[in-house]
């Protein structure tokens, strides 16, 4: 018993209400690693937190498969949940949210035994660009994942982060303009297969 | 157009987000010029490109995670066909549980990975938390196994070259043999060698990948080009950035392992975790980034995990409570210096 993982919001709900594993499945692995991402973002520490947030959300959904209600995309849905999730944790820990508007500084691997001319490439074009959105700022970087991973609106963006759609915008943009200007600056063309030479990107 | 509003509209094509009437203004727009359409096609390149990482073993692991809590049969479900005709045949016990792990291994494959699964018959060998084992394979070569590690190989070696598949940590010793040379695969890697002595560790999850040479001679090829390495050098990639380093490699630290030792040299907890959890089949759990940013230098020689944590606590000012197979690590205290 299979299930697209391509099916719409539609026949997911339709298929869950009815109680179909497989449709569960599907949407578990679809969605899985994008919201884990999201509340990591929200959740860093005991380090197995956002996974336990993201689990219970996906139980809670079976639990309740028969009423959700879902207004909107069931992406925004899914995401919301996990906030929600998120956020009860924090206060049940009296954590303050990591306030992440400030630009927090992006975690490196300590290079302090390793000698630059000992870089020789990026794997593959991916990690390369990886790195790059590893180099936004905290809250450009989550824009652009929740569009890119989540497949969420900027108006869906805008009511999760709690921020403007302009604001949405804006960061979204920033997003593109850096990775595509950083990426193609670098050297890299898309019709030959080479090694990249490592440039400072700081 | 607007600058801004352009790369929008190409970020919401590429979410598939426009309506129709947008995809048409869009076109138009990318016909009118050489430069456009180059526009466009860097923007699609980097979105493309910023694809969150597919991880299909560690959503499956959590799949069967949230599964077990909903009392749902878990994936994937071996189909049990009736085995009347099958036992007529099978003379020896053994036989039968070659047969099983190559039919659980040949499930996970098509589920999970869609590895094409090779023509040869392939046995799964995992090992367990603890001890490093030893395996010894149909050509003679031996391959030393870490922990929870896992080696995908054939009963017999046939063709042109000799396949294994890795995830995890292994020493290889492998014989020699020219007119078929020795691959390992480890995901985007795969280590060619003639006859020689080396470790690859590959383990999921884990920041960095690395193949350390002992001896003899090793090619490591990735999708973008082929490394060579001479004895005492090592590849490794850190898996976050993706960057690849050849360097001089420490062999205590590296093979330290196979001894069942292990072996920190001013290493954070976060970055060791990985070794203690396979080593000792437990899960760590950090509260707080001072906790996982405390570092180590400490060899541990085939010690149990009490001694192991009491270690930390008393050097690392670490304060640990367990549950079952996981342990929860507070940092309250400073380190205290060597004497």
């Amino acid at each position: 018993m299979t299930f697209p993982i391509s099916s719409s919001d539609k026949q997911y709900l339709a298929a869950l209400a009815l109680g179909n594993e497989a449709a569960f499945e599907a949407l578990f692995t679809r969605y899985y690693p994008g919201l884990l991402r999201y509340a990591h973002t929200l959740l860093r520490y005991p380090t197995d937190a956002a996974e336990d947030a993201v689990a219970e959300v996906f139980c809670t959904i079976w639990a309740h498969r028969t009423q959700l209600a879902v207004a909107g995309s069931l992406a925004a849905y899914l995401y919301t949940a996990v906030k929600h999730r998120a956020f009860d944790r924090l206060r049940e820990q009296r954590r303050t949210l990591l306030d992440i508007t400030d630009e927090l500084p992006t975690t490196q691997p300590d290079e302090a035994h390793l000698q630059p001319d000992h870089l020789l490439a990026f794997q593959e074009l991916s990690a390369q660009v990886g790195h790059l959105i590893e180099q936004l700022p905290e809250r450009t970087r989550q824009v652009f994942q929740l569009h890119r991973d989540g497949g969420l609106t900027y108006e869906e963006i805008a009511g999760l982060l709690a921020i403007s759609i302009n604001s949405v915008k804006t960061h979204m943009f920033r997003a593109l303009r850096f990775l595509k200007s950083t990426l193609y600056a670098s050297g890299y063309n898309s019709g030959v297969t080479r090694r990249l030479r490592l440039l400072s990107l700081r | 157009m607007e600058q801004e509003d352009l790369y929008l509209l190409i970020a919401r094509y590429l979410a598939r987000q426009t309506s129709s009437d947008e995809n048409a203004q869009l076109a138009t727009w990318v016909a009118q010029s050489p430069e456009n359409e180059r526009t466009f096609e860097q923007l699609k390149t980097v979105w493309q490109a910023s694809q969150l990482p597919a991880t299909p073993a560690a959503t499956a692991a959590a799949l069967r995670r949230v599964q077990a809590r909903l009392a749902l049969p878990t994936v994937p479900e071996p189909a049990a066909p009736p085995m009347r005709g099958w036992r007529l045949r099978l003379a020896r016990p053994y036989q039968l549980a070659a047969i099983l792990v190559l039919l659980v291994s040949a499930l996970a494959g098509t589920y999970f990975y869609a590895r094409p699964v090779p023509a040869l018959a392939y046995q799964v060998y995992r090992a367990p938390a603890g001890q490093p084992q030893r395996l010894r394979l149909a050509d003679g070569s031996v391959v030393t196994l870490a922990p929870q590690s896992q080696l995908r190989y054939p009963a017999r070696f046939a063709g042109a070259s000799r396949e294994v598949y890795l995830e995890g940590e292994a020493f290889f010793e492998v014989s020699k043999d020219p007119r078929r040379p020795f691959r390992v695969h480890s995901g985007a890697w795969v280590t060619q060698v003639l006859g020689t002595k080396f470790n690859v560790s590959a383990v999921p999850g884990a920041r960095q990948l690395a193949v350390s040479l002992v001896e003899g001679k090793v090619q490591v090829t990735d999708r973008q080009g082929k490394y060579l390495l001479t004895p005492g050098q090592q590849l490794r990639a850190d898996v976050a950035t993706g960057r690849i380093y050849r360097q001089a490699f420490d062999h205590h630290q590296v093979l330290a392992w196979r001894s069942n030792q292990l072996v920190f040299k001013n290493e954070k907890l976060a970055d060791v975790a990985n070794q203690l959890e396979r080593r000792y089949g437990v899960k760590l759990v950090f509260a707080d980034t001072a906790t996982a940013e405390v570092r180590l230098w400490a060899t541990f020689d085939n010690e149990p995990l009490p001694r192991v944590l009491g270690a930390l606590r008393q050097a690392g000012g670490l304060a640990y409570h367990r549950e079952g197979q996981v342990i929860y690590l507070r940092r309250v205290a400073a380190q205290t210096t060597n004497d």
